[in-house]
């Protein structure tokens, strides 16, 4: 427990439960982890899931008997093949461990959000975690779930696995013609390359700074640097709703970029057809 | 029922307030994340009205994992606003005159060669030209035959299609009968329409100039229009030249050396030296064939390495076997075939022009072309023809599962 | 409580300086003034003849028709010279423009790192916004100048354009194998995820304990109040294990630089050693499932 604890779980105690949060049932600390009744929802089954992820890559699938290491990295739990729809298969080699795990780990994460909203009340702090976590938590969702349940079956589900899931991201992106030319995939991906650069900006900034207090070093002289620099301080609060907002404006735009290929969009280059026969064009007299 | 109770009074309302207050701050994010919702239900809905259809586009998406659909010929016409060709009144006329004077063909020479005895028969042969070369090739009888006397080779058109239509048949004893291809997939046959689409001339220089990306690779050296339109930007008139255009020499035939011909130079990472031009050039080529088909890379390839003839999970990937196939097809016709079709402005000469056919040309944004026939009874080779391809283009080594 | 979110300014220099109304409630205001200085300059200038340069390029290509400009931007490229040239000095129009550029360009991040570096030891901070831009200029460098000079080509860099950049990566890919194979790809891939979910962590835990003043990161360092409490709790109440004020940032700043140094490593040792990162995976025994694509491959 660290030094101030005691007095915030005092704290977290009195606060009223609510229903949609487990009526404060196992309002209770395991170690240095708070349970709650979604805790508990996730213990069970982000266990179950894992066990069984690992139980088929280790053991009943295992694809290398001696390295137990490289079974970790190359086994796969793959998705139903296409002939099964989207039909809840119970059929050993039909893809059910696929749906199982999935299954868990829908509820897992769910449960997960469920608990920052739990904890963020608790603390009496705003939302802004599980709501971030909420933006990662959809991708899930959008790609293993709502994508297959457009196209229509579950085998556009990637499969689990630490290899197997480059792979299928490494397919996936020379599917539908080319994902660089997918406008999504690289808003997506300028917020990606922006987060870390933003990040590295927070990061260093904050560290430029820290420890000096005692020769007088405040914010302020961060905000003169900024001005100096850029022109522009965006301040100690925009800093962190940018970060918030750019990390998860790029997940959901990776979502936007998952859910049309396939479903509107099959080939990304003939997408740019309406920029190079834009009717605007015409009448130039260069095509 | 209250699930508050036991709380002090207010004090719900209160926490509620201070979230609600933290909050407000996040009211751009909101507002930009209510955008992106409305734009996923946008697309939601779009795919479920399947746009796809409505408009037509250029692939028809009916590519999927499990097997490919040819679309209907009759289809594609009607999505450009046309409909397949008839014999006109006055062509059906002449003909009623004509068979019932010669109920035995006169100077039949290519249909009876090839496809046997039945067609010694005018009522035959007239079904064989109404089923394919009037809507191949969208134009009546009196296009190439003259009314009067249907044997007779006045007209220049009916001496090019009689070469062509040895080519037709020649191009399927040779290619498409041989295809590697697993059990059950039905074999597809080259008619007038295949090519032609219901056009007479399609494949000519004027029509090169108007519409850029029907010819792609043909003559212009733009491999993929829609990929490198760059390319057929110019540096004061020249092509800049830091840009090496795919050009004949790529496209030529040549053996590597494991023996193998490699056509348009589709390897990535072998023999090529340092510079990524060479990648360039061959990603230009592959993707006028994802254009030309309507497919992505990984109808053909395994994703992970496109070298590879099989997946990880050891499935061979037909396609990439047939394609390889289909290009040395491409091949044979620019070099043998294109350049001994007579020319219709002068039949007793040979237009010999050389002209790269591309994927498009026949697929035409899917995978099974739309003009492509498939029947129950397989071809049957018969005599070989008057023309000979002018160099003897080696069968391709198929690549087969197993190997 | 949650009224006091923006410190009282003080200090602040008031010429030259405007304010962004629209801001209000979601970041600071104020914007300018705008140091600008030797490094400044230089780095303004240099970066205005690179874009002078590529504009003449682009612009040459679309014979100066401005609406064609404007057509073919996203595909406007100007290319480094052709393999022949190897590292030689290329023709302006095949490929010298983009020497050119690219040298400008090179500049203009030096004197922008230098400039940032004068600007944060004038304001008394330690460089470590300088430091972290490095590393970032140590991936350009590997990409545009180290790569190509090693394979001995000026080919192998991208050229200046929106699409070209999308190409190179794609093509640099292909060419070596698969990147998704590279282990140094894969570290820098953790490396930039890693960053946004740090980023977002971050970001949304300040922004919940607004209230309690987190944000007020430096003296939080100092001597962690309230808000940070809360902060710290939530992490440790939820996977037990929690950051501080300091260490947060320690942890930022090693992910986002990892993120580009990776990168650079991985794109340093495709080519002088490992032309084929597939195959690579394969000898490593790391490629998915049962290996059928492994060599010998037909």
């Amino acid at each position: 427990m660290l030094s101030f604890e005691a007095k915030y779980r005092q704290e977290a105690m009195a606060v009223p439960p609510v229903y949609a949060l487990g009526l404060g049932v196992l309002k209770i600390w395991i170690g240095r982890f708070y349970l709650g009744f979604w805790g508990l929802v996730a213990l069970i089954f982000g266990t179950l899931g894992s066990a069984a992820w690992f139980w088929r890559v280790l053991f009943a699938e295992a694809v290398d008997k001696t390295n137990p290491l490289l079974n970790f990295i190359r086994g796969q739990v793959q998705p139903p093949p296409p002939e099964v729809g989207l039909a809840i298969t119970f059929e050993d080699g039909k893809g059910f461990w696929w749906l199982f795990i999935v299954f868990c780990a829908t509820i897992t994460f769910f449960a997960w959000m469920m608990r920052q909203v739990d904890i963020s009340r608790l603390l009496k702090i705003g939302y802004q975690v599980p709501i971030a976590f909420g933006a990662v938590f959809s991708s899930w969702l959008t790609i293993q779930i709502v994508r297959p349940v457009l196209l229509g079956h579950w085998s556009e589900g990637f499969p689990l696995g630490v290899m197997a899931h480059l792979d299928w991201l490494s397919a996936f992106g020379y599917r539908y013609y080319n994902f660089f030319f997918n406008p999504f995939h690289a808003i997506g991906i300028t917020l990606l390359f922006g987060s870390a650069f933003v990040l590295s900006l927070h990061g260093a900034t904050i560290l430029s700074a820290s420890g000096l207090k005692r020769e007088g070093v405040t914010e302020e002289n961060i905000n003169q640097f900024y001005w100096d620099f850029l022109g522009y301080s965006i301040g100690e609060v925009g800093i962190h709703r940018l970060a918030m907002w750019t990390a998860v404006m790029c997940v959901l735009m990776s979502n936007l970029c998952f859910v049309l290929s396939g479903t509107v969009v099959q080939d990304w280059n003939a997408f740019w057809d309406f920029w190079n026969k834009a009717p605007f064009w015409s009448g130039f007299g260069f095509n | 029922m209250s699930v508050h109770e036991g709380a002090p009074p207010g004090a719900v309302a209160k926490y509620d307030e201070l979230q609600r207050s933290i909050l407000r701050g996040e009211l751009v994010g909101l507002v930009a994340g209510t955008i992106m919702a409305l734009g996923a239900v946008i697309a939601i809905s779009l795919a479920l009205t399947d746009v796809r259809n409505e408009f037509g586009l250029r692939a028809d998406f009916a590519y999927n994992y499990a097997g490919v659909q040819q679309v209907d010929f009759v289809k594609y016409l009607a999505r450009q606003g046309k409909q397949p060709a008839q014999p006109s009144a006055e062509a059906l006329q002449a003909y009623s005159e004509w068979v019932a004077k010669n109920p035995k063909t006169v100077n039949v020479q290519v249909l009876n060669k090839y496809l046997g005895e039945k067609y010694n028969e005018t009522a035959n042969v007239f079904t064989y030209m109404a089923a394919y070369f009037t809507p191949g090739v969208g134009q009546s009888c009196e296009y190439c035959h003259n009314l009067q006397n249907f044997a007779a080779y006045e007209k220049p058109q009916k001496t090019v299609a009689k070469a062509m239509l040895i080519m037709q048949f020649e191009l399927q004893k040779k290619w498409v009968n041989t295809i590697p291809r697993p059990e059950g997939q039905p074999l597809y046959h080259i008619k007038c329409a295949t090519c032609h689409n219901g056009q007479a001339k399609f494949w000519n220089t004027s029509l090169k100039a108007s519409n850029p990306e029907l010819f792609g690779i043909a003559g212009g050296g733009n491999p993929t229009p829609y990929d490198m339109r760059n390319v057929g930007i110019t540096l004061n008139g020249v092509t800049p030249s830091s840009y090496e255009v795919v050009d004949d020499q790529y496209l030529a035939a040549r053996q590597d050396a494991d023996g193998n011909i490699n056509f348009y130079q589709v390897t990535a990472n072998k023999d090529t030296p340092a510079g990524l031009n060479a990648t360039y050039r061959n990603q230009y080529a592959m993707y006028h064939q994802n254009t030309a088909l309507g497919v992505g890379c990984d109808f053909c390839h395994y994703g992970g390495y496109f070298k590879s003839y099989v997946t990880a999970d050891g499935t061979f990937k037909w396609p990439k076997t047939q394609a390889r196939h289909m290009q040395a097809m491409m091949q044979d016709i620019a070099i043998n075939w294109f350049p001994q079709m007579p020319s219709v402005e002068n039949p007793n000469q040979l237009q010999n022009y050389y002209a790269q056919p591309n994927c498009y040309m026949c697929h035409r944004g899917y995978v099974v072309p739309p003009g492509a026939y498939s029947f129950n009874e397989p071809f049957v080779p018969g005599v070989v023809s008057d023309i000979k391809p002018l160099v003897d283009l080696p069968l391709l080594k198929p690549i087969l599962p197993n190997q | 409580m949650a009224t006091e979110v923006y410190r009282e300014p003080f200090e602040r220099r008031t010429k030259t300086v405007r304010y962004l109304k629209f801001l209000e409630g979601l970041a600071d205001t104020q914007i300018g003034p705008i140091y600008l200085g030797m490094w400044g300059a230089l780095a303004f200038f240099s970066y205005l003849l690179c874009v002078f340069i590529t504009l003449i390029g682009w612009g040459e290509q679309v014979g100066w028709n401005p609406i064609r400009f404007l057509r073919e931007l996203p595909v406007l490229t100007l290319y480094p010279p052709p393999p022949s040239y190897g590292l030689q000095i290329a023709p302006l129009r095949e490929g010298g423009y983009w020497q050119l550029a690219t040298l400008f360009l090179t500049l203009t991040l030096v004197f922008w790192t230098i400039r940032i570096w004068t600007r944060a030891t004038a304001n008394r901070l330690r460089p470590m916004v300088p430091i972290a831009f490095s590393a970032a200029l140590f991936l350009y460098a590997a990409i545009y100048i180290i790569h190509p000079i090693w394979m001995n080509s000026w080919n192998e860099a991208p050229g200046h354009g929106l699409a070209a950049i999308l190409l190179w990566t794609n093509h640099f890919s292909v060419k070596y194998g698969n990147f998704y194979y590279n282990p140094f790809h894969m570290v820098s891939i953790f490396g930039l995820l890693g960053s946004t979910l740090l980023l977002a962590m971050h970001g949304a835990t300040i922004l919940a304990t607004l209230a309690y003043n987190s944000h007020r990161e430096v003296d939080e360092i100092e001597s962690s109040d309230e808000g940070t409490h809360r902060a710290q709790l939530l992490w440790r109440w939820v996977m037990g294990f929690n950051a501080t004020a300091h260490s947060i940032h320690v942890w930022a700043l090693g992910f986002a630089t990892l993120t580009a140094v990776a990168g650079a490593i991985g794109v340093l040792t495709s080519g002088p050693f490992e032309p084929n990162w597939y195959l690579w995976g394969c000898r490593a025994g790391i490629t998915p499932g049962i290996q059928a694509s492994c060599p010998p491959v037909p």
